[in-house]
């Protein structure tokens, strides 16, 4: 199995946002432990088998393409992600689209989920690595 | 082939994240186990759950990163049903490193006691393994071992140890089968594995004081020489193969029965080591049948499709008789073989001869459409020098490529029209003759 690669997605002006969202929310140990196993374990894994065993879940209903890492602890981590998305590389990349908390079943950003499917067509229309960065660990 | 595998070991100094970070690896790892052996014995998880006395939900639950809340008495239950055992131990952090950096579905993959090959040489498949399956993991995870004894892969050529995989295909044809595929992880490595072994089985210097070869060799040897045939590695064998013609064949050839030295002479030409035997191939395409192979050059190159002995093996010999018969009538109307140099009149008497020769045409195409086969003529045909059986096999190849629809896989008769086309543009090459 080859080793999927990891990118975090970043804004026009080049700021990696899902680091920039880790610092605001000031990640505890534990939780960049949590965070970092699961990525670890997703570049690892067949794909289907990490649905399977709800290392990731989705896609999600408000984002096609969209899925969704959940982290359990004080507070409830969610990272959305996508796979590729260039269709080259489905089987081989996964991207780091938005960073969120969940709380009373409400995102922190409120719009996590529509934001991270409009960062997934931002990719899409821009050149390869534009709008991207290698994966920075929590 | 962790690029983070330094970064983790520095993020592991801190205690906090390597307790939470080992925690959650053990979550992981136990609910993505308990899935690759489930679907590793073909079972779902409300067979599973009926095995170790639990609900389809309760066994769903478990294998959910996230649940973490089995206990050792329920995992107990799981590994007994799997056939497995349960090991709890405790470890050094630097030990999940290791772990972490090996972690795939492979590497979670336990064989049941009844296919663990330590006990079992003759093991029968488990529950929801078919015998296939069973035989492959069982080549592939001899072909891992540092140290193979060449003596399991004989046992294997004879028949011997082999799962119930029917009558229908001789030992080589399943051996085949469980190696890697195209396309597929450790092709390459196995492959050549494979090769070796090979080689060192033929190494091996049979009792020289029988009168005859035993039955058993004789088969062994038959599907040993088979399987050579189709290896990607196959030429480590031509040196071997070189020193039982030399040391045996070509003195008594009685020895082995006429299938056999049909069987030996497809190795040697498929090894592509065959220029030691261009004598013989003059005697071959002399009027006389060869004093020890019993068989003209390009019948040897199809030789090892005589092997599966299945519904096709009538087919694969009307194709190979009507070809040898074309082939001959070519050749006594062509003269000798050093007026047959222009591929592309023998090509056209080819086809003026099967355009009249509706046999052919009618042909099941079924083997010729295997991309093993494809490869196997494209490999052999193409790199060679220029003989005059080879263009004769080329001719062939290209009118047989207009009667069959071939698998994209293949291109066979694209791929060489290509190239002849290729080379003409750039003005390389008059005829067929100078891609050889």
């Amino acid at each position: 199995m080859i080793e999927k690669t990891l990118w975090d997605f970043r804004n026009a002006a080049g700021r990696n946002l899902i680091r920039q969202w880790a610092e605001q929310v000031g990640l505890t140990s534990r939780e960049r432990a949590h965070l970092n196993q699961r990525l670890d374990r997703l570049a690892q894994l067949d794909f289907r088998l990490a649905v399977h065993s709800d290392l990731v879940n989705g896609p999600l209903k408000r984002a096609a393409h969209v899925y969704k890492m959940r982290v359990f602890g004080d507070r409830a981590i969610r990272l959305l992600l996508c796979r590729g998305p260039h269709a080259d590389e489905m089987e081989t990349a996964f991207t780091l689209l938005v960073g969120a908390i969940e709380k009373s079943w409400k995102y922190h950003p409120a719009n996590a989920e529509e934001l991270a499917g409009l960062r997934r067509d931002e990719l899409l229309a821009a050149s390869r690595q534009s709008a991207r960065v290698n994966h920075v660990r929590f | 082939m962790f690029d983070s595998e330094d970064r983790l070991k520095d993020e592991l100094r801190d205690r906090e994240y390597r307790e939470a970070y080992a925690e959650e690896f053990l979550n992981t790892s136990i609910a993505t186990q308990v899935t690759v052996l489930r679907e590793q014995r073909g079972l779902t998880q409300e067979q599973l759950g009926k095995l170790v006395d639990m609900q389809q939900e309760g066994i769903s639950r478990i294998e959910r990163v996230g649940y973490g809340r089995w206990n050792i008495a329920t995992l107990r239950r799981i590994a007994h049903a799997f056939d497995a055992r349960l090991k709890v131990s405790i470890e050094t952090y630097s030990s999940l490193l290791e772990e972490a950096r090996q972690f795939s579905a492979k590497s979670l993959e336990r064989p049941s006691f009844s296919e663990d090959p330590a006990f079992h040489a003759n093991a029968e498949p488990g529950v929801g393994v078919p015998a296939e399956e069973f035989l492959r993991r069982q080549v592939c995870a001899w072909l891992s071992r540092a140290a193979r004894d060449p003596k399991q892969l004989g046992r294997w050529l004879q028949g011997l140890d082999l799962p119930p995989l029917g009558e229908a295909d001789e030992p080589y044809v399943h051996l085949w089968r469980s190696l890697p595929k195209e396309g597929e992880k450790d092709r390459e490595e196995f492959h050549l594995r494979m090769a070796l072994s090979l080689q060192a089985l033929l190494m091996e210097k049979p009792d020289r004081a029988e009168e005859q070869v035993s039955p058993e060799r004789e088969s062994m040897l038959r599907n040993l020489f088979q399987l050579a045939a189709l290896l990607k590695n196959r030429w480590l064998l031509g040196e071997p193969l070189k020193s039982i013609y030399e040391d045996s064949l070509a003195k008594e050839p009685e020895r082995l029965s006429r299938l056999t030295r049909e069987m030996f002479f497809a190795a040697a030409v498929h090894n592509q080591h065959s220029y030691w035997l261009l004598p013989e191939f003059e005697e071959m395409a002399g009027p006389k049948e060869h004093r020890v192979l019993p068989v003209t050059p390009w019948a040897a190159m199809t030789a090892p499709r005589h092997g599966p002995k299945n519904g096709r093996v009538d087919a694969m010999t009307r194709v190979v008789g009507a070809r040898e018969r074309c082939l001959w009538t070519v050749l006594e109307r062509g003269g000798q073989p050093e007026n047959m140099e222009d591929a592309r009149r023998v090509n056209r008497q080819l086809h003026k001869f099967f355009d009249s020769t509706a046999q052919i045409t009618s042909l099941d195409s079924e083997l010729w459409d295997q991309p093993i086969i494809g490869k196997e003529f494209i490999d052999t045909a193409l790199p060679s020098p220029p003989k005059w059986d080879m263009h004769a096999m080329y001719a062939f190849i290209r009118h047989y490529g207009q009667h069959i629809d071939l698998l994209p896989e293949v291109k066979l008769e694209r791929e060489l029209e290509s190239r002849v086309r290729e080379c003409e543009k750039q003005g390389e090459a008059k005829s067929v003759t100078d891609l050889m």
